[in-house]
């Protein structure tokens, strides 16, 4: 594996001074302070003292933990711990960080300020970040990696991820008489192509047949629609798009492998 | 965003990883309570020992030589440390992986370097003691009882012992880094083989007449003393 254009081996310390590092739960030495921990790990990158203490000392108040930086890690909440993992991977100025499930175990006030402080790095430094919230992924990247059982099934952008989702399930809000609006739903009932219709007060909810074309079941709803002078308000896909994508590449990948697998067997 | 065209972060000490490793695990080892419970036996067995022979001159009159007094006390001093020492230094690195040692080698530090920070924290938390421990002992017997103790001979047993203990140690910390945490087989093997003297460096049988094992430089020192 090359990282910044050079092999990372195991003694790669030259490499590593470039790269922030949180791994998924951060151990922390016992008996230690946020202060003597941030000086710790600025040693360990071979930091001068002159270097390392301005650092240490401005890092803390970034990430709010001036009033206890006199006090045991033992101590700490999830919160707390997960902020000076983020500046004890600062202490080196980065180019690149790695982190591994950022958000994980954090109460909703701790995740959405690691949010917003991985959208505020993200415009100075590269971010590498290992999740299975995918709902932070939507928030916070622009490109996606899916792994499936070791191997790489995609890379690319988010926009690419979440355009290979199958576009099936969609939600109309309709304007007009609900004696109309009820005999077009009925009307549109009997088009084939969709497996689930439901209409709630004003709010049609269509569900396609996984081997229906969008674009025509929808010509034919909304050709329905107007015939019955229903008016259509809005339209849009249903559901958490990165996570559907997701899903959707797995189980394609899961399907494939299996098919591979049987064919090896029958063979 | 290219993060190859930043530049790289300015003014490094190549051995303060090192020297980083090394304190930290000094302060690390001398708080554990494997070396707490070391220190606290030796010392309470010295004490009770020499109570013991004590017991034995004022009750019987029995008068023992310095040299065969601060000899058995320093072998089985060194014969019940083993053990102990055997499980603090084979515990320096495979207690850590997967934990701490993560945090740790993914700065900018290398394999060796934290090897070899942790081997020579270990030797010299191990060597350093025991050699305070003995040294307190032969000034006690040199002032304190019969003076047929001379100050080379004891300069020799003491050495002889404490790169005996070395031998130990530096075992015990590079099995640490080859086994796995989770290995505790491997690890009890060591303690195992070290406690029944059945390592290489240890057992009559398996090294040549002239090197230095345990038993033989032990069961010499009353000579060397």
């Amino acid at each position: 594996m090359k990282v910044f254009g050079k092999p990372m081996t195991p003694n790669a310390a030259d490499l590593r001074r470039r790269i922030g590092y949180i791994p998924t739960n951060p151990q922390f030495p016992r008996g230690m302070t946020p202060i003597t921990y941030l000086d710790y790990m600025g040693r360990l990158f071979g930091l001068p003292a002159d270097v390392r203490k301005p650092r240490l000392a401005s890092l803390i108040r970034a990430v709010d933990l001036l009033p206890v930086s006199g006090e045991p890690i033992a101590g700490f909440s999830n919160g707390m711990t997960a902020r000076l993992a983020v500046a004890a991977s600062l202490i080196n100025e980065p180019e690149l960080l790695i982190w591994d499930e950022p958000t994980h175990g954090l109460d909703p006030e701790a995740r959405r300020s690691m949010l917003e402080l991985i959208k505020s790095l993200s415009q100075e430094k590269t971010l590498i970040l290992s999740s299975h919230n995918l709902s932070d992924i939507d928030e916070v990247c622009n490109h996606a990696a899916v792994l499936s059982r070791g191997q790489l099934i995609f890379c690319g952008s988010l926009q690419d991820l979440k355009g290979r989702m199958r576009r099936n399930h969609f939600e109309l809000d309709l304007e007009g008489d609900q004696k109309s609006i009820t005999k077009a739903v009925q009307a549109i009932r009997g088009i084939s192509d969709f497996r689930h219709i439901e209409i709630r007060q004003r709010r049609l909810e269509l569900l396609l047949q996984d081997s229906a074309a969008n674009t025509s079941a929808l010509a034919n709803a909304f050709m329905i629609l107007a015939d019955n002078k229903v008016n259509l308000v809005s339209i849009r896909s249903v559901g958490q798009q990165t996570e559907h994508a997701f899903l959707d590449l797995v189980e394609k990948e899961e399907s494939r492998g299996f098919a591979r697998a049987y064919q090896s067997e029958a063979a | 965003m290219d993060a190859t065209g930043l530049s790289p972060t300015p003014k490094i000490n190549r051995w303060l990883p090192y020297l980083a490793v090394f304190e930290f695990d000094v302060r690390y080892t001398m708080r554990s309570w494997v070396y707490r419970v070391w220190l606290l036996v030796s010392f309470l067995a010295a004490i009770g020992y020499l109570l013991y022979r004590f017991g034995v001159y004022h009750e019987a009159g029995i008068v023992q030589p310095a040299s065969l007094l601060i000899s058995d006390l320093l072998r089985w001093s060194v014969l019940g440390s083993i053990a102990l020492i055997a499980v603090l230094a084979g515990s320096a690195i495979s207690s850590e992986r997967g934990t701490m040692a993560d945090s740790v080698l993914s700065r900018g530090i290398s394999r060796y370097q934290y090897f070899f920070g942790k081997l020579h924290a270990r030797l010299v938390v191990v060597v350093g003691t025991f050699a305070c421990m003995s040294l307190i002992t032969l000034a006690g017997g040199y002032f304190l009882l019969h003076e047929d103790l001379s100050f080379g001979g004891s300069a020799i047993a003491l050495l002889t012992i404490l790169s005996l203990l070395a031998a130990v140690a530096i075992c015990g910390v590079s099995f640490s880094a080859i086994f796995n945490s989770n290995d505790a087989r491997g690890r009890y093997s060591v303690v195992r083989s070290v406690r029944h003297r059945r390592a290489f460096v240890f057992s009559p049988r398996t090294v040549p007449i002239s090197w230095p094992i345990i038993e033989q430089s032990t069961a010499d020192s009353s000579r060397l003393l």
